[in-house]
């Protein structure tokens, strides 16, 4: 559904997007990874033809973004970073301006979509309100509103959920989520959890380039050396120390206090699963094993440790 | 940009656009040749406007999308309500300057200076706005051609300045009905198709301007401060060519200038006008770079390479 490839960005000296190529396939909920400052935004307002590439090519649906993209503009819909909005313009106003621009006929149509897009967005209330005037959380919503006006094949979200609090970020990750279901999404975030919450598949974008794509589990096999096991059991603490360090696989065993239990925390070479064999050994040894929890890498440890790796 | 203008359609749009436009410029020119009929030639030049409008419109579906938004905003800046109070108290006392010739025609040629002022501040924020706010990123991430953004915010700017145009009529009622001999009516049509075309000239010169630039204020003073120069340009230079008997290099170079410069003053191209005289090429002079002016704000709308 999107296809970039090879897309170069500078901006002077600076080169804000760099050989970035990927892939959307239709009907996915794609999360475009990245700390500040990586080329997000860039990339994206380059697939929503706000601003060509230097070089490289990109296609959305099946237009190229460079020779025909009113074409493309037609099949998206963007909700851009700040969410920029007229503010002297009722949000119904608004609406109706956008679904107007969007080739939404006749009236009738418009107002009933309008309406829809409203209701989806939870933006009823304040519909008579100037967008000046409203919250950050409101202008996000208004925002998704607008780029879910006109029922596009592909949403393209640069950071839907920030500012937003706790409960209209679920809000607006049960709007996405069902939004996945009928188009292709592509949404920026840092926000990691949601990215596992939400995504079917990530793509992580580090100095301006594709640091790595795939689905979350798969991040998680190909990006995590070691895993953690924690545990807990009764018994002579220093002994079970010496039986857990003398497993093999084990590398490291540290102790320590947590809420007045002590808790070892046992870091393992590769993916081997030692915890069979931690039970085992200490159930010989007649040590009841009061928790036993294997910890595997996260997607944030997986982010931390591929965009921090070239520093 | 071109995506429109190169399907179909587009082209028998096109095609019509310049089938009517050739047939008002011989209308109008037939007119100015034989009869110097200039309330005739400013009904013509206005159904042929609207003609061509209207025609646009059904090329570009969102332009009138857009040109209803700009109208929309007019109204509810503060800055249009001030330029359209100063602008009819600036034309009621030239008005009252010149009330004992029981003419407008003086009146139109000094309202061209009150035009240099009041008309960039309408169009400032036109675009310079959009960029400052951000707007800008929606707006060109619609499926909207450059060619529709600008052509429609040009077109919203036009109807407000008809809109702060309108109650000068009540000066014209002022004329008939007080003065004796009543108002040539030549004159009056001649004076108000020229205002017309001069603020068209100067609204999509305004748009340019606020297309380049990053502030609307920067946009304002520089267009304000170029057309008060041109004006006066026009004001102080001598209405015939420097005359000298031998043609040398210094006064061929210095009659270059004077064309030059007598090309650019608008007012030159004014003046007729305000005398009630209707003359084609003048037409063509505002309009063209009216044209011009719309194209190069498109031009810079389309390279929109800024962060």
């Amino acid at each position: 559904m999107i296809q970039a490839k090879n897309l170069v960005k500078t901006f002077g000296e600076t080169l804000a997007v760099d050989h970035a190529s990927f892939h959307v396939s239709e009907g996915q909920i794609v999360g475009f990874l990245g700390p500040n400052g990586a080329g997000k935004t860039t990339t994206l307002r380059i697939l929503t033809c706000f601003m060509p590439a230097n070089e490289g090519t990109a296609t959305v649906g099946s237009y190229d973004v460079h020779d025909e993209p009113v074409a493309v503009r037609r099949i998206i819909g963007y909700l851009p970073e700040n969410v920029p909005l007229y503010a002297e313009m009722k949000v119904r106003e608004y609406l109706a301006y956008r679904a107007r621009l969007k080739g939404i006929r006749p009236r009738r149509e418009r107002q009933r979509r309008v309406g829809e897009a409203m209701g989806r967005c939870r933006v009823t209330e304040v519909e008579r309100k100037q967008c000046g005037q409203l919250s950050k959380g409101y202008r996000q919503r208004v925002g998704l509103a607008d780029a879910l006006i006109h029922d596009p094949k592909i949403l393209i979200l640069d950071e839907p959920t920030i500012g937003l609090d706790p409960n209209q970020i679920r809000e607006t990750r049960r709007i996405i989520k069902e939004l996945g279901s009928k188009h292709t999404v592509l949404l920026s975030t840092h926000i990691l959890p949601e990215v596992e919450m939400i995504c079917d598949h990530v793509i992580i974008i580090h100095e301006g380039k594709i640091a790595a794509t795939g689905t979350p589990a798969e991040l998680k096999q190909k990006y995590s050396r070691t895993s953690d096991i924690l545990l807990e059991a009764e018994g002579p603490q220093d002994r079970i120390e010496q039986t857990l360090v003398a497993i093999d696989g084990v590398t490291s065993v540290k102790r320590r206090m947590e809420e007045g239990r002590s808790v070892f925390r046992i870091e393992t070479r590769g993916q081997a699963d030692l915890r069979s064999v931690i039970s085992k050994r200490l159930a010989e040894k007649g040590w009841p094993v009061l928790e036993l929890h294997r910890r595997t890498a996260t997607l944030e440890d997986i982010f931390v440790s591929i965009t921090m790796r070239e520093e | 940009m071109w995506e429109f203008w190169t399907s179909r359609r587009g082209k028998m749009v096109t095609l019509g656009i310049l089938v009517l436009w050739v047939a008002a410029g011989c209308v109008a020119y037939a007119w100015t040749a034989f009869g110097k009929k200039p309330l005739v030639i400013l009904a013509d030049f206005l159904v042929a406007l609207a003609l061509m409008i209207a025609l646009a419109g059904l090329a570009m579906r969102n332009l009138f999308a857009i040109t209803r938004r700009e109208i929309g905003s007019f109204f509810l800046s503060p800055v249009a309500w001030v330029v359209m109070a100063v602008f009819l108290v600036a034309f009621g006392a030239i008005f009252y300057q010149f009330l004992e010739f029981a003419s407008m025609g003086p009146t139109f040629y000094f309202l061209s200076i009150v035009m240099a002022f009041t008309v960039p501040m309408l169009t400032m924020r036109q675009i310079a706005e959009e960029r400052k706010t951000g707007t800008i990123e929606v707006l060109t991430t619609a499926p909207v051609t450059d060619v529709e953004l600008v052509l429609g915010k040009f077109l919203g700017a036009a109807v407000f300045f008809l809109f702060i145009l309108l109650p000068t009529a009540a000066y014209v009622w002022i004329l008939y009905r007080f003065s004796s001999i009543g108002p040539d009516k030549w004159m009056l049509a001649s004076g108000y198709l020229g205002t017309l075309l001069l603020g068209a000239f100067m609204l999509s010169y305004g748009l340019f301007l606020s297309s380049i630039s990053r502030e609307q204020i920067v946009a304002a003073v520089v267009g304000s401060m170029s057309l008060f120069l041109l004006w006066l340009l026009g004001y102080f230079l001598p209405m015939n060519p420097p005359a000298s008997l031998t043609a040398t290099f210094w006064s061929e170079v210095q009659a270059a200038f004077y064309h030059l410069g007598s090309f650019l003053a608008f007012t030159r191209h004014l003046e007729p006008f305000s005398r009630g005289e209707v003359d084609s090429g003048e037409i063509v002079f505002f309009l063209s770079f009216a044209a011009f002016f719309l194209f190069l704000a498109v031009a810079t709308v389309s390279t929109r390479k800024w962060r």
